[in-house]
């Protein structure tokens, strides 16, 4: 896969999409890519999270036990959070098909993050405007529940 | 000798008012999508140097705080910047930086609907890549290169053979595969 391809598909995430790309280029270099086979455990449910996983082909299952909580596909991506915080996996993860995957591990993006500010600035601006989303809708809900 | 800063202003303005000529040519261009992206990035990064070399030109203070009303989004707020410029900064700046400031905040409802053709769409790609790296970053360059992968003509076969990566890995891949689309 492509370094241009890797850094598009990287852009198409909301916690990447105000990094500029002449950044995630950076990024993309330290993605690693995997070739799983069907029926691929990548985590179970309490594991540590300390990586984004992407799509890139195939689809993976997330599920508690045997029930199935969602099916994603190509560009759909999980472990989003966990890549900034280690917090425990609250399901598991498994491929239902051959797949490959893109794998962005904590600990090369912390040291790439520590030497470039601006992917750290970026992912802020996205967490911020999380904030204020969120920071809206309470106040819209407070609002609401004062009326009744 | 050093070229002084209002020439150096001067010349991020030229590259800016290119930058948004091919932002037009392109816009309606399916299988350039990439590419108007890409420019759109490097237009609001060459808007960010004008606003800094205004500020050692002009009133800093009030430059910088009119380049952050511009980045809150809001219409008045961007007005209200616009204003700031038409008033500070010298006309011959000022007639050439408010049309780019627009058109990267406000609708383009007068860009052409037409699609370009192939062979238009490949020519303004020719001279985006020849723009590096003295006016165009390596990333709407990679772009632009990636983009002519899905064309086969001996032109952009041409082009890709001719291009110098300086070494860059992103490029000289991007390159590459362009290349071996081609025969």
């Amino acid at each position: 896969m492509l370094l241009i391809e890797r850094v598009l598909i990287l852009k198409s995430l909301s916690i990447f999409e105000e990094t500029p790309e002449p950044l995630l280029v950076e990024v993309a270099a330290i993605l690693e890519e995997l070739e799983l086979e069907s029926g691929t455990t990548l985590f179970k449910k309490g594991d540590t999270g300390n990586c984004l996983y992407i799509i890139f082909k195939g689809q993976v299952k997330i599920h508690s036990n045997e029930h199935t909580l969602a099916v994603l596909t190509e560009n759909d991506f999980f472990g989003e959070l966990s890549l900034l915080d280690t917090e425990t996996r609250s399901a598991s993860a498994t491929t239902t098909s051959e797949a490959i995957l893109l794998k962005l591990d904590q600990e090369p993006f912390f040291e790439l993050m520590s030497d470039r500010l601006e992917v750290v600035k970026g992912i802020l601006r996205v967490l911020c405007k999380r904030l204020r989303k969120q920071n809206d809708l309470n106040a819209e809900l407070k609002s609401r529940l004062q009326s009744i | 000798m050093r070229p002084s800063l209002f020439q150096i202003l001067l010349s991020e303005l030229e590259i800016a008012m290119a930058v948004t000529g091919y932002i037009k040519s392109l816009k309606q261009a399916n299988s350039a999508k990439i590419v108007s992206s890409a420019l759109f990035s490097e237009l609001k990064k060459c808007e960010l140097n004008i606003f800094y070399l205004l500020s050692f030109l002009y009133a800093r203070q009030k430059l910088l705080q009119a380049y952050n009303s511009i980045c809150t989004g809001k219409k008045d707020n961007i007005a209200n910047a616009i204003e700031t410029i038409d008033i500070g900064v010298s006309k011959s700046i000022s007639t050439k930086f408010i049309p780019i400031i627009e058109f990267l905040h406000y609708d383009h409802p007068h860009i052409s609907d037409l699609v370009p053709e192939k062979a238009y769409i490949i020519g303004q790609l020719k001279d985006i890549i020849h723009c590096y790296p003295a006016k165009i970053g390596s990333w709407t360059t990679a772009t632009a290169i990636y983009t002519l992968h899905q064309f086969h003509t001996p032109e952009c076969s041409t082009i890709l053979a001719n291009f110098n990566s300086n070494g860059n890995q992103l490029l000289e891949e991007t390159r590459n595969f362009a290349l071996s689309n081609q025969t």
